[in-house]
């Protein structure tokens, strides 16, 4: 404990000196929050499954790295069985090698409005696209279908990954005036991959998506869409705001495509989110992985078969308890 | 504070020059009141100097009272050669500003807010002036020079019709630092008209422009229209002549 608060002290103080020159800006409050860095099946028998979970947990004292604190029993894994956790270690996993080409797009369905009553989205991601410097590529959008935006089911605000975060933010800033219609996230992301893919630049290719409700209108499958990215190579990211809708397919998409997902149940824990996400995307980041060994409660596992896991963290330094991590696991044929 | 130096070297040479040409010399007392302005901020979005915010820009018009006030205590020197006078107004100014914008929720509800400056600054107008009209009572005269503002105290606030209990966590109050305010010296255009009742005082009516935005990124205008009265002392300092000869 005292260890701790030697570290949160010169977390602080360092802070405040290394770089007094930084642009002295603010975000709206935020809270803590944990997202799902990465999931990979290891092997199965009938009746045990073993895969490994990879666990990023933000602390809003932490201001540009992750928790490292952590200790094995500080984490519980619920789920249809029981859990035995094999593993457990955190480490610095590095950043990728080579810049990307990223689209950020947002649900802009009418759901929104009870989400974020004071738009805090816009502020979180304007700080987040201000972060991002060349030769990382963004581009914004949003989806909806039957609301406010002039292209159906995905508008983006311009042609070219052109970095301009002045621009895309006040797009992004505008788009609350423009909330309405039924969700289209999946025929959204298709459309937003066919604009990564016909992107010329040798660049990762990446596609952050910003959810808040499951998507019942789309022709678009996410299976199809997993499909897709597998084989273009593009990394799906999912931010889901909220508590009221499955999260299986987000998780799922993002597990499948190398990307990560975060499980938001308010909007603090969205901008803490997004205060990272460039150093989440395109830097090292502090990971804790687990292997895990899950034997279900009932029912015979097989190839295809596929279940959900939830991963809660009690963080003994803070008491509080995070949002719960979501993995869906699918056992390979 | 170089430059500032020069200009004060400057006023007092211009002041000692009138003082040697001067037929008369007056000494007296001034209150302005502005009530009539105007900021105008050259852009359609505003990007606030210490949170992520994005404001609106939807109100630039020229307002009566709502986009603040200025209320200047002073004194006055005047000195006056045939036709032309100079004067120079060292005063105290309570100078307040009021700037509106928006920042949208929904398609529906947008939330004002309003961002309000508090300046005291000491005001140091120096013009000259023509009189070009007269009476044994009555002068009219125009008058234009420029006022070197020194802000010693700045205090800034925001209100919020709709968040009152959260706006501090989702606005900062100093959005505007560098946009509409700064703690740093300037100075105004001022332009006016007045009449002169002989050589008890004087009312006149007086604009005044900021000379360059408080900050770089976005273009400013800062206009205020108002009016003064001054009340000389019954003093005879320098009296050669009491009123201008033709």
């Amino acid at each position: 404990m005292r260890i701790n608060a030697i570290v949160f002290i010169s977390t602080i103080l360092t802070a405040c000196v290394i770089d007094p020159l930084a642009e002295n800006k603010s975000l709206p409050p935020q809270d803590n929050v944990a997202l799902l860095y990465g999931a990979r099946y290891i092997n199965h028998n009938s009746s045990e499954l073993t895969f490994d979970a990879q666990i990023v947990v933000l602390n809003t004292f932490y201001e540009g790295f992750n928790n490292d604190y952590l200790k094995y029993g500080d984490l519980e894994i619920n789920g249809a069985g029981s859990y035995e956790i094999e593993s457990f270690n955190c480490a610095e996993i590095a950043g990728p090698d080579k810049p990307s080409s990223m689209i950020f797009l947002v649900d802009q369905s009418n759901s929104y409005l009870t989400m974020d009553p004071y738009n805090s989205r816009s502020q979180a991601i304007h700080k987040f696209l201000r972060d991002i410097t060349t030769p990382n590529k963004f581009l914004v959008g949003a989806c909806a279908r039957q609301g406010l935006l002039s292209m159906e089911p995905l508008e983006l605000y311009s042609n070219d990954f052109d970095n301009d975060w002045e621009g895309n933010s006040n797009y992004m800033f505008g788009l609350s005036q423009r909330t309405g219609g039924m969700s289209a996230i999946w025929d959204g992301a298709d459309l937003a991959m066919e604009r990564l893919i016909e992107n010329p630049d040798n660049t990762r290719k990446e596609l952050v998506l910003l959810v808040h409700g499951e998507d019942n209108n789309s022709i678009t499958s996410v299976d199809t869409l997993i499909a897709k990215a597998r084989e273009y190579d593009i990394s799906t990211h999912v931010i889901a705001l909220g508590s009221d809708f499955k999260m299986d397919d987000f998780a799922r998409l993002a597990q499948q495509t190398g990307g990560f997902s975060a499980a938001c149940s308010t909007d603090k824990q969205m901008i803490k989110v997004f205060n990272e996400l460039d150093r989440l995307l395109h830097q090292a980041s502090y990971v804790y992985t687990l292997r895990i060994k899950w034997k279900p409660s009932s029912g015979l596992l097989s190839p295809g078969s596929s279940s959900l896991h939830t991963i809660k963290i009690n963080d003994p330094f803070t008491d509080l308890v995070y949002n719960s991590v979501y993995l869906k696991i699918i056992i390979p044929f | 504070m170089k430059r500032g130096r020069v200009i004060l070297t400057i006023s007092i040479v211009l002041c000692s020059s009138f003082f040697s040409f001067g037929q008369r010399v007056n000494v007296g007392f001034t209150f302005q009141y502005h009530i009539l302005k105007q900021v105008k901020v050259d852009a359609e979005v505003i990007e606030g100097a210490h949170s992520y915010s994005l404001y609106e820009v939807t109100d630039n018009r020229w307002k009566f009272f709502s986009a603040g006030q200025s209320i200047i205590i002073g004194t006055v020197v005047q000195l006056d050669y045939k036709r032309f006078y100079g004067v120079i107004e060292p005063s105290f100014d309570l100078n307040t500003y009021n700037y509106t914008v928006h920042y949208p929720l929904s398609p529906e509800k947008k939330e004002r807010l309003n961002f309000q400056t508090l300046f005291l600054q000491v005001d140091l107008p120096l013009y000259v002036g023509f009189q070009f009209g007269a009476t044994n009572l009555l002068r009219y005269s125009v008058f234009a020079g420029a006022v070197m503002v020194f802000p010693y105290m700045l205090e800034n606030s925001f209100q919020s019709q709709a968040f009152e209990s959260v706006q501090q966590d989702y606005f900062n109050s100093s959005d505007m630092d560098n946009i509409l305010f700064n703690g740093k010296k300037y100075g105004n255009a001022l332009v006016g008209f007045c009449l002169h009742f002989a050589s008890l005082g004087k009312v006149d009516i007086r604009y005044q422009h900021r000379l360059g935005s408080p900050g770089e990124r976005y273009k400013v205008a800062f206009q205020s229209l108002g009016f003064g009265l001054t009340y000389y002392l019954p003093l005879n300092l320098r009296n050669k002549k009491i009123y201008y000869e033709d």
